[in-house]
């Protein structure tokens, strides 16, 4: 390899990586980059050392005319070049960029193309303007290191100050207004020149008493002249504050100021206390919600490939959030359950902020075990096998704020070691043996805690029982049957009659079952104690005696409603309230005419037509029922004419039994002729069209013998 | 399948011959063509916008981490449960004015009709709670939780039927063919539950007229099949297929499911294609249901306490009630997304009798499940959604009488509410004007509101996308804000 070729690639090199440097940052908002591209970002921390030293020492082996120089600045472009894009991509990681960010990106920019020009020029280059040119080079790279320190160890890494951590304090949950809000803003805008050993104006803004004082120009609060009127005029205004020259309040901390101030600047001012409206409100939710996460940025770094490794079907681990160390466990119960699931967990011991362990045997020695999860916020141990004594674990976990219990075996044994826990905030415990004093206890024991027991509200719900079932629900039989009523609820009352009586005065259902031999009306309904009675349920039990040999439609049913067909009528099966199954058939344009041939010479008493009304999908009682009957086929008279009512108001969904009375002719032949509405009537919005007759069993009850 | 495999290894070697040809050139440029070619280094499938952020992990910090969405098929009245119009009452029967309707699109169902009159609540309303918020005396059982509730009145959408509408709701389109927000939730933010699936579905039907729910609504989609909501029935086979044919023993499955397994891997090492993995995975996720699936949908060991706080329906399998009760006990145990639907809420006509039986199977049991979940400390980070694809007309359709009446579809405003999981509560959010008819202050167009139920659960609705045919997919599309007045 000689130097000629060398120095082509060096010149390519560094021209390519300039290109693209500047190509990324022209095109930044439409870049999206591939993870091994976003991997070599994470380099940016180990190149950048290398142009800070080399701009050093290629500045000074050029002042010393090192005829190796050349060969400095050329591996110093290179690595500055690969320094600022690797800065660069590493950058898009953290989301929105920060002023600090930005500003160390346009610097970090600037050196590197200064060195790329210096690189392509340096033999062009005056001695003065070289000067300057190194001049400006090294207070940049210094500046830009910098400001790169400032990003990774925090604004105030190198300042000297005793608030150097403001920043960093965790919010607690329903922070004071001016304590944890107002006085930080104060502190960071204000205090450098109002503090008791620089009180500009007379004001010391360092603490509330201080600030009630006010200044020489008056009261801070003064609505005229005071401390709002101040930080809202133009920034050009000689009263403008903080002065124009100096760092000013952002939108959000104005809004928290004038908010505050709105509520009249108490010292005692709670967030919890500000209305959901007032803008401030959603400014300092926001701010709660990140001081929790920056709780979370000192756990311990924890690798997905860890995670992956310790989940299994039945211990669920996730990060809450993307990159976040804090874990969300969550262990299923499975028949094996034991110490070495939570043996398993140790690798990330100190990340998990959620565990939920519900339903799961959990004893001394398993919460023992609990207590190195130090971190834990959130602890479900509901529907465990938990005691009081294994509580005493529970000390060492200083960061719980929400326990669930409920559903556990707990007593009052426990309320020692739950009123010692300093940060809960929610202690869920319905369905425990605590006594009602003891509960009172806990709802005594702070402030920051809210214990729910039960939910009031639902025990303010009536709620009615659902009738019994009769098993088997039939309404139709030939042969005599035992039937049983049930409830799904134990403790239940079950009243009935038979002589279409209210059943809550009649007899209690006792016996296992009872035996169905005639045509019975049965209601029924179901009684508790603490619960509102079922409605009353009826069946009535027709007894079908008899099945034509033989039996034909003349007219098939309408094509939307066939039914299984014909047979379905003597099938002793009876149709739900769902009227398009398979059960019914209906018929609208033309009639129902049945013909049967029935086996021998039988004295009929009476037909009952099994039917439903509805008269929203225009299911109507027919205009007439016939029915005709004789020995011989052709010859058949008129056995019976039924009219049903008209109905003259709507009609929800009902069964319907047309019960047709017999004269005493014995027949073997029968013809059974029903004539849908034919014009529904003018209160229906359907008026003047054809009803709906559906049917789904026709029932031939035989004379009794004498 | 063979054209398609093709087509994918002719894609991906013209990938690489790009990536070879810039390499060529120099360092510089090969950085460059990466950029060109942004799946270069991905794996297929982890779409995620900026490959900065990982699937199956939340952006940043939720405030849910489950939905319970209690969706009211055939869309109810707003008229009669949440949006109080009392100036409806007073001008019973009088004619909707012209400058209230502006000419607006009607169905054809009531386009035709001659008069459009103004028809009120059959039923009152009653103040309730702390905030004072007027409910319909068809939910007396919702009026007494409405301090835990977030009412928008101001909801609107674009469809005006049934299918479409409901499509819109539950894929952000409305045609079909795009997962549902289910199947976006299980692909951004998977399961917490190995043994169930992220996104199950339940359904019901009340008394009142009802419109046909097709399992579209809970496809995946583009996305992977695995995304897709599995509907639990009631009765002794919740998930068809799921049980094992009489004399197969769990060993003998497993072994079966083994070489299956061995020989779908086969097959993937020649084809590529990630619907083999998705089926295998599949396969291992019906075998552990065969456990899971009925531990989960026992409710013998629920006490009656809870039993009677759901109502005595929650009893009977198949029940509005009793799926609520299975909504809670799935939350428990890890399902992201658990999708009920309740039919029946069509009301054309006979609204006022319908109305009140459809109200009765959802309002004691929609507001147990919400206190249930309040006391086990679960709401916090449940969130509970209850409503319909759109609202109902201010005017009768059909023959007008106050006491018999109906009305038709009504895109333009509707009222749902929400419970939990980072809403803020106690309050009514929009408003509609006094005839009930248009949309006066805070509009939640369904975009939006996917975009916060989104940003609930942790996930940038314009981060999580899917490329399909070319371009990048997501639940809002190209549109959707985050209601910032909804959140706590």
């Amino acid at each position: 390899m000689n130097s000629v070729f060398i120095r082509k690639l060096f010149n390519y090199s560094i021209f390519s990586l300039a290109v693209f440097l500047i190509f990324v940052l022209v095109f930044e908002p439409f870049l999206e980059f591939p993870r091994l591209v976003s991997w070599i970002g994470h380099f940016h921390p180990v190149i950048l050392h290398f142009p800070i030293v080399l701009i050093l020492i290629a500045i000074v082996q050029s002042w010393r005319k090192d005829p190796y120089a050349e060969w400095y600045i050329a591996s110093t472009a290179l690595l500055t070049l690969l320094s600022a894009i690797t800065g660069f991509i590493l950058s898009l990681e953290g989301g929105t960029k920060g002023n600090l960010i930005l500003l160390h990106q346009w610097l970090g920019v600037t050196v590197a193309l200064a060195v790329v020009f210096w690189y392509y020029w340096q033999s062009r280059l005056s001695k003065n303007f070289g000067g300057v040119l190194h001049g400006v080079l090294a207070a940049l790279i210094v500046l830009t290191g910098h400001y790169g320190g400032m990003v990774t160890h925090g604004k105030d890494f190198l300042s000297f100050s005793e608030n150097a951590n403001a920043e960093s304090k965790v919010l607690p949950e329903d922070p004071n207004v001016y304590k944890d809000i107002v006085q930080p803003i104060f502190d960071n805008k204000c205090v450098a020149c109002h503090n008791p050993n620089k009180s500009k104006g007379g004001l010391v803004l360092t603490d509330f008493a201080s600030l009630s004082k006010g200044g020489e120009s008056g009261s801070v609060f003064d609505r005229e002249r005071g401390l709002i009127h101040r930080l809202g005029l133009p920034i050009d205004h000689e009263d403008h504050m903080p002065p124009a020259d100096e760092d000013q309040l952002n939108d959000d901390e104005l809004e928290i100021i004038k908010g505050w101030f709105k509520r009249g600047a108490r010292e005692d001012l709670f967030y919890s206390q500000i209305g959901s409206d007032e803008p401030s409100f959603g400014i300092i939710g926001q701010m709660i919600a990140q001081s929790d996460l920056k709780a979370w940025n000192k756990l311990p770094e924890i690798s997905n490939d860890k995670i992956e490794d310790l989940t299994s079907e039945y211990c669920t681990i996730r990060r809450l959030y993307h990159k976040s160390n804090a874990l969300q466990v969550l262990v299923f119960p499975h028949g094996d359950f034991g110490m070495k699931d939570l043996k398993h967990l140790d690798p990330i011991a100190k990340n998990i902020v959620e565990l939920k362990l519900s339903n799961l045997p959990i004893g001394v020695q398993e919460m023992n075990y609990i207590g190195r999860f130090e971190n834990i916020e959130w602890l479900d141990l509901s529907n465990s096998s938990i005691g009081n004594a294994s509580l005493a674990s529970l000390q060492k976990l200083g960061n719980l704020e929400k326990l669930k219990v409920y559903n556990t075996q707990l007593d009052d044994g426990a309320l020692a070691h739950l009123s010692r826990l300093d940060r809960l905030s929610e202690l869920y415990i319905y369905g425990t043996n605590f006594t009602e004093q003891g509960i009172e206890q806990l709802k005594n024991a702070g402030p920051g805690l809210s214990v729910i027991d039960y939910a009031i509200e639902a025990l303010q719900f009536k709620s009615v029982l659902p009738p019994p079932v009769l098993d088997p629900h039939r309404y139709f039989f030939r042969d005599p049957f035992y039937v049983k009523i049930e409830h799904p609820l134990t403790g239940i009352n079950i009243k009935y009659s038979l002589d279409l009586s209210d059943p809550g005065n009649g007899s209690s259902f006792a016996k296992d079952s009872f035996l169905i031999d005639r045509n019975y009306t049965i209601k029924y309904m179901a009684t508790k104690e603490g619960w509102e009675s079922s409605p009353v349920d009826s069946v009535r039990f027709l007894r079908s005696e008899i099945e034509p040999a033989r039996f034909e439609l003349e007219n098939l049913p309408d094509e939307k409603y066939l039914g299984t067909g014909k047979s379905l009528l003597f099938d002793l099966e009876k149709g739900s309230g769902d009227f398009g199954d398979d059960a019914w058939m209906a018929f609208k344009n033309n009639a129902f005419i049945l013909n049967c041939t029935l086996e021998r010479e039988t004295t009929l008493s009476e037909i009952v037509l099994s039917s439903l009304v509805n008269t929203d999908p225009y299911i109507f009682p027919p205009s007439t029922i016939e029915i005709y009957g004789g020995m011989r086929s052709g010859e058949l008279s008129k056995l019976n004419r039924t009219v049903p009512e008209v109905l003259k108001e709507r009609s929800e969904l009902h069964f319907e039994y047309y019960r047709c009375k017999l004269r005493s002719t014995p027949v073997k032949y029968l013809k059974i002729v029903v004539k849908p509405l034919d014009k529904i009537p003018v209160w229906h919005q359907g008026k003047g069209e054809r009803g709906w007759f559906f049917i789904d069993e026709v029932v031939l009850i035989e004379k009794e013998q004498a | 399948m063979e054209s398609t495999n093709k087509h994918l290894n002719e894609k991906l070697n013209l990938n690489r011959r790009h990536f070879f040809s810039k390499l060529s050139v120099g360092l510089g440029t090969v950085a460059l063509g990466s950029l060109m070619i942004p799946g270069l280094f991905q794996r297929r499938g982890s779409n995620v916008a900026g490959g900065l952020s990982q699937l199956g992990v939340p952006h940043f910090a939720p405030k849910a981490k489950r939905i319970i969405y209690l969706f009211q098929a055939g869309a109810p009245s707003q008229l009669e449960s949440l949006d109080y119009k009392p100036l409806l009452n007073e001008r019973m029967g009088e004619d909707l004015p012209a400058s209230i309707r502006m000419g607006q699109r009607l169905t054809g169902m009531t386009a035709n009709q001659e008069r459009f009159p103004l028809v009120g609540s059959y039923a009152g309303f009653t103040q309730y709670g702390q905030s004072g918020t007027w409910v319909s005396d068809y939910f007396p059982h919702i009026g007494k939780i409405v301090d835990e509730l977030c009412i928008i009145k101001s909801m609107h959408t674009e469809a005006i039927n049934h299918d479409p509408a409901i499509t819109f709701f539950q894929t952000g389109n409305q045609n079909s063919g795009r997962p549902s927000m289910g199947a976006w939730m299980s692909y951004g933010l998977g399961s917490e539950n190995q043994n169930l699936p992220a996104f199950v579905v339940l359904t019901s039907r009340g008394k009142g007229n009802s419109q046909g729910l097709y399992s579209k609504l809970w496809s995946s989609g583009f996305l992977d099949s695995k995304h897709q909501g599995v509907l639990l029935r009631s009765g002794k086979d919740p998930v068809l297929y799921l049980n094992d044919p009489e004399g197969v023993s769990r060993e003998d499955k497993r072994e079966m499911l083994d070489k299956i397994a061995d020989l779908n891997h086969q097959h993937y090492e020649r084809m590529h294609d990630d619907e083999i993995q998705s089926r295998i995975a599949q396969y291992e996720m019906a075998y552990r249901m065969q456990m899971s699936v009925p531990e989960v949908m026992d409710i013998k060991n629920e006490p009656e306490s809870v039993i009677k706080m759901y109502g005595a329906e929650a009893l009977i399998p198949g029940t509005y009630a009793a799926n609520c009760l299975q909504a809670r006990r799935l939350a428990e145990n890890g399902v992201r997304f658990i999708q009920l639907y309740h039919q029946g809420w069509d009301q054309h006509g006979n609204l006022p009798s319908e109305f009140s039986k459809q109200a009765k199977d959802v309002d004691q049991a929609s507001a147990a499940l919400v206190l249930d979940l309040k006391q086990r400390g679960m709401l916090d980070d449940t969130l509970v959604i209850w409503g319909g694809e759109f609202g109902r007309t201010n005017y009768c359709q059909g023959r007008f009488r106050p006491d018999n009446y109906g009305r038709d579809h009504h895109p333009r405003c509707f009222s749902i509410w929400m419970a939990g999981g980072g809403i803020k509560k106690g309050i009514s959010y929009g408003e509609t004007d006094e005839f009930g008819y248009n949309i006066v202050k805070d509009p939640v167009h369904i975009h939006d509101f996917h975009a916060t139920l989104m940003h609930l659960m942790g996930v940038d609705h314009e981060q999580l996308t899917f490329k399909y045919q070319g371009r990048r997919f997501r639940l809002t599309d190209v549109a959707g804000n985050v209601v910032n007045g909804l959140l706590a």
